[in-house]
This record gives structure tokens, C-alpha cells and sequence, in this order.
């Protein structure tokens, strides 16, 4: 195939894609590069919507159409390209639209009776005096357009405005000053400790932190009636964590739970391995003198986790000694259980 | 007597005049010369001419005077109608003569309804709804009230009935709320023996007729101009049909319309005959029986104009037969359908501005060159008012004085602005923002000399609560900033202007802040007693925006009582809203042959030339309020108008305009730097041609402003003010001469030079300062700055040294700084932390050889044959046992790294190193240096020497070494006369802001800033 014809191709494609996405009857999602013609697909969409269908039901009423767009660019542009192609039937001579027309639908041109040709031209006055103008807007003055109408259902103040960036900040470091003040009176054993994990600009930053998720936090907070037992009850759920506290964990974890009569065996294997093991051995022993479960776990730990708490590279035994003696690997064997899992 | 002509028994009772005409000239000509004014100057003195608005009664006074040959006449009666939105109250006359109670004023109705309102929300909602949305949707009830007065067949019982649908749910609620107005509001009137004021309209229309009907007006009684867009109008248009020598004169009927384009009109609310068809049918006249002014005759590019712009503006089921209409119009004048067109055309012109500076531009220029042919006038109309004062300021550079002549709202006024900039002050005497701002409003600027209060002592961070508290940080200020800018005689001057603001304020009883909360009526008198008292006499009661102001008080003291106790800071938005709604009509002088019009006032107005500008939706047209409480589709049930005959009254508006023989219209392709649409009478004007044109529309449509645009361009390119074509906002300062160079640079200042030369520039050459934002939070560095001097003052003899102790040094530092109390509290945590910390630190310290706090340092040498002096201030030096130097540097922020440091960056403790190595600083022998020390006092805080952590690419002396050479070859670099002081030169340090990025503007030239040139959206 020559580059033209594979060009030709492709050019196809593209252009039966945009007709299928703008086709009315079907639902559609469209992701393309910039430039490629969203716009256009967007734009052709609407007018089938409003054109006459083939089977002779009205098109759409223009303010029955919704066309969100993000920036008041999009929407703008959107709603000068659809009146330059509606104000264009408007004036066309009978063949020219009727050809205009089957393109746009992928109809035959001797499809369009005259009448459907009259609905058409009146298209562009309508659209243009669209009660309450067509509803080509962006997200942010559809939803403004949707709360001012229906202050009542939506429980704001009538006559509100939208804040501006400045007014919300001002607005945000107020509240944050009033919590701050109400945490030191009331619970300030809570306050230091989100100061202390928030660092240098202390609790004040720990409430930023808090604000791009503010809503659902206080969803959250609003299903388990603001009751904080409640709240770390249903959060210990979703995220599959134990009920008890960490220092009841190693308790647990050093304490009845933890396989002393491995470990006792595992000595003895690592007794009769090379010197690295041996060394290994003898802390491994302190596992089993030690008294407290903090003392337990500091000389446990270093067998699996390096200083700074991450998952060594290598098995706290040699390869040979391993092979000698399957307990080690399946008590002590890091790649498998513990970096895996 | 009147002639028969006019008014004798035969003669029509209604007429129109055509658009395209001047409206009120030809009005006053032929009432001229029917009644020989000129030989009978009391010809219309018994005559009642009713006009829409009173900028038209003017106009037409004075049109009289001129058909009468510019002598003095008795004048008729002129009377406004009061137009819809005009906002104009009904004439006395007709009051009076209804006899009902006086109706309740407009306040007194919105108190009313805000009651209802809040009432409403408290019990349904369990809102308490603050003043200022009570109000607003008070506000809103009051036109829907408004609305049903204004339709004729409005009622509300149908409210009932409404077929729901789907949104039974949803309605249930907002019928619930609308009983406010269907059965609260009327109850209300009847158990006060009250009147609705729009009702009341009504009934003055009303009694005035059947006053008429008993004892008719011998004289000639004319309704001129009206569209009959109003019942009180329409009730009146009735009446004066019956009158001996009653006159309806219509604006631009279009007498032309057959019995079904009467119908699709009728179904068009849009439409600009709409409301002048359902006048006609209401009054039982077919438009065709309406004969046109006597004495007017259009030629036949007026003719075709008119037709055209009609024709564009058709109902949308007309258009179907666009072309086809088009085609027989021209044939009806044997004319190819493009000449046609073309006539049309002949005087109009549309032109595509880029935005709205260039529109703004566009018709300034056009409104200039109008002033070069002798005696023409222009007018610019448009209904955006930013648009108008653009204008009006443009034409301003050419020393042309052209106010905008539509109304402004109080709160822009001087006036307005000053009142509430007092409400605000009241709430908080000691805001320093708004302190500022009443200093610096022009009535008061001449009162009050605010000398250097705002520059020195109300900047930084609030220190203050009262404006005692003010005076008292004032006078303590210099302790606060050791090397403070002002001299103690700016402190007391600044004391004695804050006590003076005090006892104004106290004489008024106008602070809030002691108060729980306010009422309006209260509020509103002391706020008036405020504004009297701080400015000059007799502001800001003269004028129209003082009568404004009094008026706002008024309206205030009258919805007290209604409103209850409000917060100060609720009273000040109350005043805020109520001064956006006011409109004020400056009263500047006029231009005698340039205007400046808003399309009320150019209601019947005319110029030789027009400028028809801001043609955008949603500008003009104007977007129709959002429709809350009762949806769109609910409205024709009851009754109600269509909203969209506003639109229809517009378009009338622009038809009447776009007739006129010579008109320019403009639009802009982006207003706000958005993509915008132009206005849908200019699609469909362009569209229509292009029926005939096709695609040389476009040159055709440029007429006149074929190379306005280019003018504009040039203007902007190379007119007054404009850039050079190579113009980069850059700043690249070069010195001169080794004399404009500082000689004396400190070594955090010698690291600047890396980071940012120009701020070096501005500080040490320019000798420039940033100022404080108003109320700023405390910033980073004044912070450390109060840990610093708690620690000196920690280590301090006799001071006991606990943790304790420090923890209250730092409080009190950081208290008197301007750390707010939420600030300290949310910081606890952390300066508890950081004083157990510091007491485990210096307890380990060897300091056998002694320490000395904040040591002045500096050492000078010469560098590319000048001498030059490195200062600095040590926080602390130790001498150890064995007599070398250890330098401790307290840093709040956080250290720089080795890596950092070995890069060349934050010298400034290896070069205090240099400075104490030459026994530089005050009272330590030169010896060698055994460690810098960063000591960070932040969240974790830690101890950390330079050189000596694992990592570190070099050893201590390493570093200094090549900091000794660095620093003398960066100071011979910028001693070399071609050496340029850019701003930031390295992307990377731009974050840190030394407070000249602003003044380098680097936004303009940089990408890296933000709200710099990112782009689009």
C-alpha cells in the first residue's frame, strides 16, 4: 500500500470514528489527543440532536441539551462553532443543505424531505434564543446555575456568591485558629501530638493536610454520628488492622506467640553452620533471655529488618545451612515471607 | 388649539414613529408645528405628555424648545411613565389621586418579606439566616411580587393545581416557601391596613383613568415613546384612547407585520415587536391600522434598513424561509436580493474587536474623530458599564470629559464607598486593612493627615486588637525593630492620630466590637455619625451620591426593625449588599455632542453617529437572572410574563438603534481573556447577509471600520505609552561605577548575590525595601528573629535555667513579634520539644574558653584593587579547652547540607569562620576554627557540624578554604563594570522570594512565577 492510500486510510477511519461518537442513539465515550476533533464530534453531536430524525420524530429542544465543558474557553468556542455551523443551514440553498445534512448523518441526500429542510434552517434562531441561553457551559457555572435555582433543595443561602481564592484561605485559616484554640482547651494531648507529626509549622500544617479531603472526612465522621470510638472501629475494619494497641501486639507477638521451640531448634541448626551463623546463633539466644517484649523484639528484629526498618536483601542464614536444615527456611526465610507478603 | 392633523376627532389615536428616526426631535416637530408653537408659545400648555423616563422628559423639553425656534414657551406637563426596570417610582400626581394609603415603601416591604424569609428557614430548615440572604431572597420574592403585579392575568390559586410530575417531591418544598408570598404577604397587608406598593401602581393607573372618564382633559394628554410593556402603562394607553385629544405614540411599530407574522410574533417573547403587538391587541388595534408620524420621510436605504434588521430579527419559525423572504423583499423593490442587502447596509458597519481593550479603544477613536466634523454628535451605547468608564477614560487622554450617564451603584460611589468602609471599621476599629483604607478615602484624606501610620506601624502582622492596644504598639514599636526606619517623632504623631480616631469613634459610639451585636436602625445612625465625623464638612451628605448614602441610612433605619440583632460583621455586609442595589446617577456634567449611554437611556434617543458596543451574550443581551423559587415552566400556569420578554424589550431597544442611519457596532472575540460569543442580533444580522454574500460578508459588514482596527493596533503599538517592539521587562542593572557598589556586604547578603543579584541591587543600590502586607501572618523570618532573641535572653545571667523558663523566653518573644495565639498553641508542642532539647545541648557543651552571644563581626581586605568588608553577627562563639573557635548557628529553618555548601551555596558559616580565623569578631582572639555548628530549633530538633558527617565530600577546612576563594572571586565578578544583576538567575532558587521578585517583575518575562504567562487555563 503507497503512503497515500495508507494515509487515505487512516484519514477514514478517523472520520467514520467521529461520525459513530456524534451518532445520537448511542451512548459514547471519546478520549483523543488535542486537535484531533473532539470539539467537532461534540459539536456534530448536538446538531443531530436537534435535527429532525429520519423517521420523522422532532429533534431535541435546544434547552434540553446539556454540554459540560471544563473552561468557559471550551464552552465559548463550542457554542461559536455550533452557531457558525446551525447559522449556515439557515441560508443554504435546498441541495447544499441536503447535502450538508446526509453528510453529517451518513443519510442519503434525497432523504431529506423540504420539510425536514425547514427544521433545520429554524435551527440556528432557536438555538440562538434558547431560554436561558443553551446550555453549553462549564462545570463550575452549571453547578452555580443549578444551587441559585434551587436554593431551597439544596439548603444554601439564596443570594449567595461563589468565594473567591482569597475570601476561602482567609475563611480556612480562621477555622483552623478556632480549632486550634478549642483543641488546646480541650484536648491537648491530641493537639501535640498532631503538632509533633506535622513538624515545623505544627498542628496548623496537620489541618492542611486534612482540607483537599475535608468533605469526605466529614462524611466519614457524619455516618458514625461523630463519635471517635466508632470512627477508629469502622477505620481499623477497612483497613484489615488488629483491634489492639501496638504495644499489646509485641506483647503478644513476643510473648505466647512467639515459636520458642523453633527458635531453640534453629540455635542448635545455626550452631553447626560457618561463623556468620554461629554469630547469628548467639544473638538469636537473647530472642529467648531477654525479658520485656521491647527487649524480645529488639534482638529478634535485626534478623529480618536492617536499622532503618526495611526488609534485609539476604536470609538471617547461609544458603548451605538453609538446604541442611528445611526449619530455618520456613521459619526465617525473608524473600518468601516477609518481602512478599 | 391643537391642530386636526394631531388631534382632531377623525385623526388616529395612535401613531408610530418609525425606527431609524430621531424619536423625540420628530415628536417635538410636529407637535411644533401642528400647534404653531412658534407664534403661540403657550400652544401645549395644557398639554400632558407622558414620556418613559425622565432622562427622556429632559430630552424632550428641551427638543420643544427647539422646534419652538429656541424661544421660551409655556411647556406642557412631561411626565415620566416609569418603565419597566427603569426603577422609576409612579409620578405623585397619580399617587395622590388613588386616595388608598400611602403603599409602604420599598424598605419597608423587603423588611417584611425578610421576616417571612427567615421565619421560613428557621422553622422548616432550622436555618438562621444572616441579614444580607434574608434579604436577598426578600429581594427575590419582591420580583416575583413585582412580576405578578406587572402580568395581567397573574394568580397564584393556580399554584395548586400545577401538574407536578416528576418534580412533585422537589415543588412540594418551594410551594411550601412561596406561601410567603401567596398568603403571608397578603395577610400581612390586611392585618396593617397596608398597600403593595406595585399594586399601588396599579391602582394609580387606575384611579387616574376613571378620573379621566369623569372629567376629561380639554387639553391634548399623549403617551409617547411607551411600548406598553407595563399594566399601569397599558391602563392609561385604554384611557387616553378615550379622550377628546388623546395621542398614543408607539416607538418602531412595524406596521408592515400581516395577520400570521402578527401571531408568530405574538409566540416570540424574544421578539422585538412582541410587546408592541400584545400593546396593540390589548388596546383592539391591528398593527396595520397605525399610521406612521406625519412629516417623515425615509429614503430608500432607510427603508431597506429597517426591513433588513427586521427580517434578521425574526421569530424563529419565520426563519425557516430565510432566503426566501429575502428574495421577495428585494424583488417587491425590483432589486437583485445583493443590492438590497447592500442598502441596508449602507451606514452600518460591525467590527470584530480582539477584546475588550481594543473594543474600548475602537469606540473611543470613533468618538473622537466624530469631534472633527463640525457640530455631529455621537453616542456610545452599551450596557456594560466597565465598557463605559473605559471609554470614558480613554477619550479622558485626549482631554474629552464624557461620563458614563448610567447609574452607578452607591457602593462605587464616593459616598457609598465611604459609609461602607465605616460599617466595616465599626466591627473592628482596629483592622488594619480597612484603617488604611478609611485613611486614604478621599473625604477623609482631607481631614485627616495619616502622616506615616500606615507606612511604619499598621503593616506585619496584627499586633493589636483595640486601637488603644494600636497606640500603645505603636509606642513600643522602636524596642520591637532595633534599626527601625522612623524616628521617635512618626511614633507620636501616629499616637496622637490613633487617639484622635478613638475618641471620634467613641464619640459616635460606633465601635462595635464591645457589642454582642447590632441593629440596623441603630447601627446605621452611628455609622452616619462616623462618616460625618472623620470627614471633611459638609461630605458626605452633597451630591448625588451623598443624597445615595442618605438615602441608604434611611432604607437602613427602616429595615431595623424588621432585621433584629445582627452581628457587626453581618451589619457591615448588610450595608454592603443594599449599596450594590442602589443606583446613583453621578450628575457629572454632559459633553455637548459626545454621550455615553446605557440602553435605558438611550431610550428615544439620538446622535448622528452610534456606537452600539459590548454586542456579546450575556452582556447584551444581558443574562436573565436565574429564575429561584419558581421554575421556568411554572410561570405561564400562572399567569406569570414570560421571563423572556425582557429579552424582546431588549431586542426592541437594539432594533430601534440598529435602524439609525449611521451605527457602528461592536463586539469583542475575548472579554476577561476568555473565548466569548458575540450577541445573537449580530449572528443573525451577519447570518442573513451572508444568505446574500456568502462569503465576502464579512468585507461587506467592516464598512466604515474597514481600518479601525488598524488604528486601534497602532495605537496600542506605538501610541502614548505603548513598547518598544524588543521590550522584555527583564531588569538587567549594570553598574555604572565601582561607587554605586556597596562596599559592605553582610555574609548572608554575599549568598544572596548567588541566588538573586538584583535583590542585592534594589536593597544596597536602589535602596529599596519591600513593605509588609496589611495584616500579614508572621512571617518565617521575623520568627526566628523572636527565637533568637529568647535564647540570648535565656542564656542571660540570673536568668534560671530551665525548660520552663525558656518555654516562657519564647512565648514571650514570639507574643510580641505578632504570633497570634493560635499560632502559639498549634506550635506547642513543638517549643516544648525544642527547649528540653536545647537544655540537653548546652549542658553538653565544652565552652572551658567561654561563650559570647550575638557577636558583631567583620573583616576587610581588598578584592580587584578596592577594599571590601565582610560583615556578619554570630549567634554564638565557644572557645573550647584548647582555645580554638566553635561557631553555633541557631537556625529556625531548616540547615543547608553539606552538599550544598561544598557546592558553592550558603557560605555565610564558612565565611564567619574566615572572619573569626582573622580575629575579626568583637572580643575573640583570632584562632582557629574548630566546628560550625548548624543547631536547628524546629520540630526534631538536632545539632549537626559542617564537615564532619560521613557523607560529606570535604573536611571542615576544605570547605573553608574554598569558601575564601569563592567569595573573593563572586565580589571581583560583580566588580566588573559588565557584570549584569539579573533576578534569580537559577530556576531553582526562586522559591525564595528576598521580596524583589515582585519589583523584577518576573512574571512578565518568567514562567516560573505564578500568575506569570502560564498559558491558557
Amino acid at each position: 500500500m503507497s503512503e497515500r492510500a495508507r494515509h487515505q486510510e487512516a484519514f477514514e477511519a478517523a472520520v467514520k470514528a467521529q461520525a459513530g461518537a456524534a451518532n445520537p442513539n448511542v451512548s459514547a465515550f471519546a478520549t483523543a489527543n488535542a486537535g484531533s476533533g473532539k470539539t467537532k464530534v461534540l459539536i456534530d453531536r448536538v446538531a443531530r440532536l436537534l435535527l429532525r430524525r429520519e423517521d420523522g420524530r422532532p429533534g431535541a429542544e435546544p434547552d434540553s441539551i446539556l454540554c459540560v465543558t471544563y473552561t468557559r474557553a471550551a464552552a465559548n468556542e463550542m457554542l461559536t462553532r455550533l452557531f457558525r455551523t446551525l447559522g449556515d443551514w439557515a441560508v443554504k440553498e435546498d441541495d447544499s443543505l441536503r447535502e450538508a445534512l446526509a453528510k453529517l448523518e451518513g443519510r442519503i441526500p434525497e432523504s431529506y424531505s423540504r420539510d425536514d429542510l425547514r427544521d433545520a434552517r429554524r435551527l440556528f434562531a432557536r438555538a440562538l434564543e434558547t431560554p436561558g441561553g443553551l446550555r453549553i457551559e462549564t462545570i463550575h457555572a452549571f453547578c452555580a446555575r443549578i444551587l441559585r435555582r434551587f436554593p431551597l433543595e439544596a439548603g444554601v443561602v439564596p443570594g449567595f456568591t461563589e468565594m473567591e481564592d482569597r475570601d476561602a484561605r482567609a475563611l480556612w485559616q480562621a477555622a483552623k485558629e478556632r480549632a486550634i484554640l478549642e483543641a488546646a482547651k480541650f484536648a491537648p494531648g491530641d493537639l501535640a501530638l498532631i503538632t509533633r507529626e506535622a513538624m515545623n509549622e505544627g498542628a496548623s500544617s496537620a489541618l492542611d493536610a486534612l482540607k483537599a479531603s475535608g468533605a469526605a472526612v466529614m462524611r466519614f465522621a457524619e455516618r458514625h454520628d461523630f463519635v471517635i470510638d466508632r470512627m477508629m472501629k469502622a477505620l481499623r475494619a477497612d483497613l484489615g488492622a488488629p483491634h489492639e494497641t501496638p504495644e499489646e501486639i509485641l506483647a503478644t507477638a513476643m510473648g505466647e506467640a512467639l515459636p520458642r521451640d523453633a527458635i531453640r531448634e534453629a540455635l542448635r541448626a545455626l550452631l553447626t553452620g560457618t561463623t556468620t551463623d554461629q554469630k547469628r546463633a548467639e544473638a538469636l539466644e537473647q530472642t529467648l533471655t531477654a525479658e520485656t517484649p521491647e527487649a524480645i523484639w529488639a534482638a529478634y528484629a535485626p534478623f529480618f529488618l536492617t536499622e532503618k526498618g526495611e526488609f534485609r536483601a539476604q536470609n538471617p542464614y547461609t544458603k548451605k545451612i538453609g538446604e541442611l536444615y528445611p526449619l530455618l527456611p520456613e521459619y526465617f526465610q525473608i524473600t518468601l515471607r516477609g518481602r512478599l507478603r | 388649539m391643537a391642530g386636526d392633523a394631531l388631534f382632531g376627532p377623525d385623526a388616529p389615536r395612535i401613531r408610530t414613529i418609525a425606527p431609524g428616526t430621531a424619536f423625540v426631535k420628530e415628536l417635538a416637530r410636529a407637535l411644533a408645528e401642528e400647534t404653531s408653537l412658534t407664534t403661540k408659545p403657550d400652544a401645549l400648555a395644557d398639554a400632558i405628555i407622558y414620556v418613559p423616563n425622565r432622562r427622556s422628559a429632559r430630552a424632550l423639553s428641551l427638543a420643544l424648545y427647539d422646534a419652538a425656534g429656541e424661544q421660551t414657551i409655556l411647556p406642557p406637563d412631561i411626565r415620566a411613565l416609569g418603565d419597566l426596570d427603569s426603577g422609576e417610582p409612579p409620578p405623585i400626581a397619580e399617587q395622590a389621586l388613588s386616595g388608598a394609603v400611602p403603599p409602604l415603601s420599598g424598605a419597608r416591604q423587603l423588611g417584611v418579606l425578610a421576616t417571612l424569609v427567615r421565619h421560613y428557614y428557621r422553622t422548616a430548615m432550622e436555618i438562621d439566616l444572616p441579614p444580607a440572604s434574608a434579604l436577598s431572597a426578600a429581594r427575590e420574592l419582591g420580583r416575583l411580587l413585582e412580576q405578578a403585579a406587572m402580568s395581567e392575568n397573574a394568580d397564584w390559586n393556580r399554584l395548586e393545581e400545577l401538574s407536578l410530575g416528576d418534580l412533585a417531591a422537589h415543588w412540594s418544598r418551594s410551594a411550601d416557601f412561596l406561601k410567603i408570598v401567596t398568603q403571608l404577604w397578603p395577610e400581612w397587608l390586611a392585618e396593617h391596613r397596608a398597600s403593595d406598593p406595585y399594586k399601588e401602581r396599579l391602582r394609580a393607573a387606575q384611579a387616574l383613568a376613571d378620573h379621566w372618564q369623569k372629567a376629561p382633559p380639554t387639553g391634548p394628554v399623549i403617551i409617547a415613546g411607551s411600548t406598553g410593556a407595563t399594566p399601569p402603562g397599558r391602563i392609561l394607553m385604554r384611557a387616553v384612547l378615550e379622550l377628546p385629544k388623546g395621542l398614543i405614540v408607539l416607538p418602531g411599530l412595524d406596521t408592515a407585520l400581516n395577520e400570521k407574522q402578527w401571531d408568530a410574533v405574538i409566540k416570540a417573547p424574544g421578539h422585538p415587536q412582541n410587546t408592541l403587538i400584545r400593546t396593540l391587541k390589548a388596546l383592539g388595534r391591528p398593527p396595520q391600522s397605525v399610521p406612521p408620524w406625519p412629516g417623515i420621510s425615509a429614503d430608500a436605504p432607510a427603508r431597506a434598513r429597517v426591513r433588513l434588521i427586521h427580517e434578521a430579527l425574526a421569530p424563529a419559525e419565520e426563519t425557516a424561509d430565510w432566503r426566501a423572504t429575502l428574495e421577495e423583499l428585494a424583488n417587491a423593490g425590483g432589486q437583485p436580493i445583493e443590492d438590497f442587502v447592500r442598502d441596508g447596509l449602507t451606514g452600518l458597519s460591525v467590527a470584530e474587536t480582539p477584546n475588550e481593550a481594543a473594543e474600548a479603544e475602537a469606540a473611543a477613536l470613533l468618538m473622537r474623530e466624530t469631534l472633527e466634523r463640525p457640530g455631529e454628535t455621537a453616542a456610545l451605547v452599551t450596557p456594560d458599564a466597565g465598557l463605559a468608564r473605559r471609554v470614558s477614560a480613554l477619550l479622558g487622554r485626549w482631554g474629552i470629559h464624557v461620563p458614563p450617564s448610567a447609574p452607578v451603584p452607591l457602593g462605587r460611589t464616593l459616598a457609598g464607598s465611604l459609609i461602607g468602609l465605616c460599617a466595616r471599621w465599626a466591627a473592628d476599629p482596629g483592622e488594619p486593612a480597612v484603617l488604611a483604607s478609611v485613611l486614604k478615602h478621599p473625604f477623609v484624606r482631607g481631614k485627616m493627615d495619616s502622616g506615616k501610620l500606615d507606612l511604619y506601624f499598621l503593616r506585619g502582622p496584627r499586633r493589636w486588637k483595640s486601637l488603644d492596644d494600636l497606640a500603645h504598639s505603636i509606642d513600643i514599636r522602636d524596642k520591637l525593630e532595633p534599626h527601625s526606619p522612623f524616628q521617635r517623632e512618626d511614633q507620636d504623631e501616629a499616637i496622637i492620630l490613633v487617639r484622635r480616631l478613638a475618641e471620634i469613634m467613641e464619640e459616635a459610639g460606633a465601635d462595635f466590637s464591645i457589642l454582642e451585636g447590632v441593629t440596623a436602625d441603630d447601627a446605621a445612625k452611628r455609622v452616619a455619625d462616623l462618616a460625618g465625623a472623620i470627614s471633611e464638612t459638609p461630605m458626605p451628605w452633597t451630591g448625588e451620591d451623598g443624597a445615595g448614602a442618605s438615602n441608604l441610612l434611611q432604607r437602613l433605619a427602616e429595615l431595623g426593625p424588621f432585621l433584629g440583632e445582627m452581628s457587626p460583621g453581618a451589619f457591615a455586609d448588610l450595608v454592603d449588599a443594599e449599596s450594590a442595589t442602589l443606583p446613583v446617577q453621578t450628575g457629572d456634567p454632559e459633553h455637548p455632542r459626545l454621550s455615553i449611554w446605557g440602553p435605558l437611556e438611550a431610550r428615544l434617543q439620538s446622535a448622528d453617529r452610534l456606537i452600539l458596543a459590548g454586542l456579546n451574550e450575556d452582556v447584551w443581551p444581558e443574562k436573565p437572572p436565574a429564575d429561584a423559587f419558581l421554575p421556568r415552566r411554572f410561570r405561564a400556569p400562572l399567569g406569570l410574563n414570560d421571563p423572556e420578554e425582557r429579552m424582546g424589550l431588549s431586542a426592541h431597544d437594539f432594533a430601534q438603534l440598529a435602524a439609525a442611519p449611521h451605527v457602528v457596532m461592536l463586539y469583542a472575540v475575548r472579554r476577561d481573556d476568555s473565548p466569548v460569543v458575540a450577541s445573537r442580533w449580530v449572528w443573525r444580522l451577519r447570518t442573513l447577509a451572508e444568505g446574500a454574500f456568502g462569503e465576502r460578508t464579512a468585507e461587506l459588514l467592516k464598512g466604515e471600520t474597514r481600518h479601525l482596527l488598524d488604528w486601534v493596533s497602532a495605537l496600542q503599538k506605538r501610541g502614548l505609552g505603548s513598547l518598544p517592539a524588543d521590550f522584555s521587562a527583564e531588569p538587567k542593572p549594570q553598574k555604572r561605577t565601582p561607587e554605586d557598589w556597596p562596599r559592605r556586604l553582610s555574609v548572608t547578603r554575599v549568598d544572596r548575590l548567588q541566588r538573586d543579584p538584583y535583590s542585592i541591587w534594589a536593597e544596597s543600590v536602589l535602596g529599596l525595601r519591600q513593605v509588609d502586607v496589611l495584616g500579614a501572618p508572621l512571617a518565617a523570618n521575623l520568627r526566628g528573629t523572636a527565637i533568637h532573641a529568647a535564647l540570648d535572653a535565656f542564656e542571660a545571667e540570673g536568668v534560671a535555667k530551665n525548660a520552663e523558663t525558656l518555654l516562657d523566653l519564647i512565648r514571650n518573644e514570639l507574643a510580641r513579634t505578632g504570633e497570634p495565639e493560635s499560632s502559639w498553641a498549634g506550635r506547642l508542642a513543638i517549643w516544648q520539644d525544642v527547649a528540653a532539647w536545647y537544655l540537653d545541648w548546652r549542658r553538653e557543651r565544652d565552652v572551658s574558653g567561654g561563650i559570647l552571644r550575638e557577636v558583631r563581626g567583620e573583616y576587610r581586605s581588598d578584592i580587584a584593587g578596592h577594599p571590601f568588608e565582610l560583615s556578619a553577627t554570630a549567634d554564638r562563639i565557644e572557645r573550647t579547652a584548647t582555645g580554638s573557635l566553635v561557631i553555633v548557628d541557631f537556625k529556625t529553618g531548616l540547615p543547608p547540607t553539606d552538599k550544598a555548601i561544598d557546592a558553592g551555596y550558603d557560605q555565610q558559616m564558612p565565611l564567619q569562620a574566615i572572619i573569626a580565623a582573622k580575629g575579626g569578631f568583637q572580643n575573640v582572639r583570632a584562632a582557629p576554627v574548630e566546628g560550625l555548628e548548624y543547631v536547628s530549633i524546629r520540630g526534631r530538633p538536632e545539632a549537626r557540624r559542617i564537615g564532619e558527617s560521613k557523607t560529606s565530600p570535604k573536611s571542615l577546612d576544605e570547605l573553608i578554604a574554598a569558601a575564601e576563594d569563592g567569595y573573593v572571586r563572586l565580589i571581583a565578578a560583580y566588580r566588573d563594570p559588565a557584570a549584569v544583576y539579573t533576578s534569580a538567575p537559577r530556576v531553582q532558587f526562586v522559591k525564595y522570594d528576598y521580596g524583589y521578585n515582585l519589583l523584577a517583575r518576573r512574571a512578565e518575562w518568567n514562567r516560573d512565577t505564578p500568575g506569570g504567562d502560564g498559558g491558557d487555563e
